[in-house]
């Protein structure tokens, strides 16, 4: 039997509601039978757009919430060992247009003289996620990140 | 978010985080962190077998220290707990290309003395 639910959640761009998205997303994915490792998987991927929202966004967007939707399709009933699952996180803003998927891969620095600081977060999320997905509508970004449990033998995003 | 340090053998200074390196956590031990891999020529391992999550903001601040230690002759290293997703996500970086990630104590310390 198919077990299917969504979850709703509200942040604004500052570090200690990202904590508390955080603490949400593993209370509703280990309420629904999400492996452990799965859940850090998508935890990552839930900080890394949280923290890009919070780098580029300008002081007016900082009080903006953020809209956090979480939705699970697995296998298994209440009570039974859910084996098999997905669940996707979408991260709805109302920041400039930015779709992460057309940004280009940096090629990684080769010593640490030439590292630059930033740019680590969506290698990040695209080696976590099993899907990414994005659509801009109403003057938002939605940004869609699935993990799916077991993981995929093929699972990385390019 | 935890910081402790050891200091070994005159220069050689052993950091231990725990907790989740996020943003929150982040910020909370980044002063303390940079003053403590402030020294010239320090030899520093930094273990982060304790810690249960990390962001690229961590990663960022493990970097931005590594470098300032190597402009001033200093060396830092790191240990993890292997196939943790902290080891995972310094893979992901690339920062294990250029930093030296260690699952042993001694092999780090090593290195970080070499």
């Amino acid at each position: 039997m198919v077990y299917q639910q969504t979850a709703d959640f509200s942040v604004t761009a500052h570090a200690a509601e990202v904590r508390q998205a955080s603490a949400w997303l593993a209370q509703m994915c280990g309420g629904w039978g999400m492996p452990t490792e799965s859940i850090g998987r998508l935890d990552l991927c839930l900080n890394e757009v949280l923290a890009n929202i919070i780098d580029h966004g300008t002081d007016a967007a900082a009080g903006a919430p953020i809209e956090l939707q979480l939705s699970v399709r697995c296998h298994g009933g209440a009570g039974d060992d859910r084996d098999a699952g997905a669940v996707t996180l979408t991260v709805a803003d109302a920041g400039a247009p930015f779709d992460p998927l057309t940004v280009k891969p940096r090629p990684f620095p080769v010593s640490l003289d030439d590292v630059e600081p930033g740019g680590l977060g969506l290698p990040i999320v695209r080696s976590n996620a099993d899907t990414l997905a994005y659509r801009r509508e109403n003057g938002r970004n939605y940004l869609s990140v699935g993990v799916m449990w077991p993981r995929a033998i093929n699972p990385r995003v390019q | 978010m935890g910081i402790e340090y050891e200091d070994i053998d005159g220069n050689f200074r052993r950091i231990s985080l725990s907790g989740r390196l996020d943003i929150q956590g982040t910020s909370e031990i980044e002063l303390k962190f940079t003053t403590l891999t402030a020294a010239a020529q320090r030899r520093v391992v930094v273990d982060l077998t304790a810690v249960d999550f990390l962001a690229s903001i961590g990663i960022r601040a493990l970097i931005g220290n590594a470098k300032a230690l190597h402009q001033r002759q200093g060396r830092m290293v790191l240990v993890v707990a292997p196939g943790s997703s902290v080891a995972k996500s310094l893979e992901t970086s690339g920062i294990d290309t250029f930093v030296g990630v260690f699952t042993d104590n001694d092999e780090a310390k090593k290195a970080a003395l070499s």
